[in-house]
């Protein structure tokens, strides 16, 4: 908000793109619990997230995405990816003053489909902020509940 | 008033600095991204307010703050932040001000007039440093100019006549410390070895004796032995286990 806020002064039609995707993250946030999305529903919302991250911290966030393995109409529960992005970024971007490399790739094997995020930050480095999990264990029961899906957490 | 603004988004720098003009109560005179930079740019600009955002990246804004309040002429601070359950928790009346993002023009104004009444003095006074948590660097002065170093980077304190040696991996500086708030402080990381003397856990290399029997204690990077006290000798053996 404090983005579009300065954004609005300097550069409006950025404030505009980033409101249009603001929008679909309060749209998708106030949705079913259970809906479904196609993967490139979710990938979409996470790129309109990412898209508000990167007028905020500028060069410091650079992304990288290697999801072709994967069939984009496949289903995965809504906001399941965006909320761990957003933690990758919450603890691993801005906590390094030079910021870093968010990946993003999805594997298909043996009938599953494996999708990474990883952020920069080692476990070797000081906590920025110690966070609830509250993102982890959202995205968690969303995947092993009805979806019936493996989660495995890296930290 | 001169004014630094300090936050690593570059888009709520322009914002606020635009908020300041607009007030008519002060000129933005230097910006910076992070902790070590807003220190170094308040240093050389001497301004009478920072505005420092509370989650730099690196240093944190209220240990930057802390490492403020020691300069000569220390500037008052008003913090900025996104998170309103973070101000809550971490400060009371003894901080200045400090703004929620996106900041309205009309707290922006309060908080700069609170400022204007304030001489820097009382901001020294008003206790930003009482806050416990470690401090993750030690500042002090080198030849005039304020030295900032990274606490893992320290190999030991060592008091001397009204001061405090502060011996690094890249040289040394003098502190206006006492030996014994730093041991509370950093007792994870230092051990006291002597009276005088804490050393880096990390860094000793290990223990030896001289040719009189005394204890001694090496370490990594420096050819200073520190003499290691009989009576603190068990508690030396026991944090290097």
């Amino acid at each position: 908000m404090n983005t579009i806020a300065s954004l609005t002064r300097t550069d409006p039609s950025a404030a505009e793109r980033a409101v249009e995707d603001l929008a679909d993250l309060f749209r998708a946030s106030m949705g079913e619990v259970r809906n479904l999305a196609t993967f490139e529903e979710e990938f979409d919302l996470v790129r309109g997230y990412l898209n508000i991250e990167a007028l905020r911290l500028g060069t410091r966030l650079q992304t990288k995405w290697d999801i072709d393995a994967i069939p984009t109409s496949g289903r995965i529960p809504l906001l399941t990816l965006q909320p761990l992005v957003e933690n990758a970024i919450y603890h691993g971007i801005e906590p390094l003053p030079e910021g870093g490399l968010i990946e993003i790739s999805a594997r298909c094997e043996d009938e599953r489909i494996q999708i990474s995020i990883v952020n920069p930050v080692t476990n070797t480095s000081t906590p920025h902020h110690r966070g609830n999990r509250l993102a982890q264990d959202n995205v968690a029961r969303l995947v092993v509940g009805p979806f019936r899906g493996a989660w495995r957490s890296g930290d | 008033m001169r004014i630094v603004i300090v936050d690593d988004e570059p888009l709520a720098r322009a914002r606020l600095a635009a908020q300041v003009a607009e007030s008519g109560l002060g000129v933005v005179v230097a910006e910076a991204a992070n902790g070590l930079q807003a220190i170094r740019v308040v240093e050389s600009t001497d301004p009478d307010v920072v505005l420092l955002d509370i989650r730099t990246p690196g240093m944190g804004g209220v240990e930057t703050a802390r490492h403020l309040a020691q300069l000569a002429k220390p500037p008052a601070v008003v913090f900025t932040t996104a998170y309103d359950e973070h101000a809550l928790a971490a400060f009371d009346a003894n901080t200045i001000d400090y703004l929620l993002k996106p900041i309205r023009s009309s707290r922006l104004q309060q908080a700069l007039q609170k400022a204007r009444v304030l001489t820097a003095g009382q901001a020294r006074d008003a206790g930003v440093m009482s806050n416990d948590a470690a401090r993750t660097h030690v500042s002090g002065q080198v030849h005039g100019d304020l030295m900032i170093v990274g606490i893992e980077r320290v190999l030991y304190f060592q008091a001397g006549h009204g001061y405090l040696d502060v011996v690094w991996d890249g040289g040394s500086l003098l502190i206006e410390e006492s030996l014994r708030s730093l041991k509370s402080e950093f007792s994870e990381r230092f051990v006291r070895v002597h009276r005088n003397a804490l050393a880096a856990i990390a860094h000793i290399a290990g223990l030896t004796r001289d040719d009189a029997g005394n204890h001694l204690v090496s370490l990594h990077g420096c050819d200073t032995t520190l003499p290691v006290s009989r009576r603190l000798m068990s508690q030396v053996r026991t944090r290097l286990r």
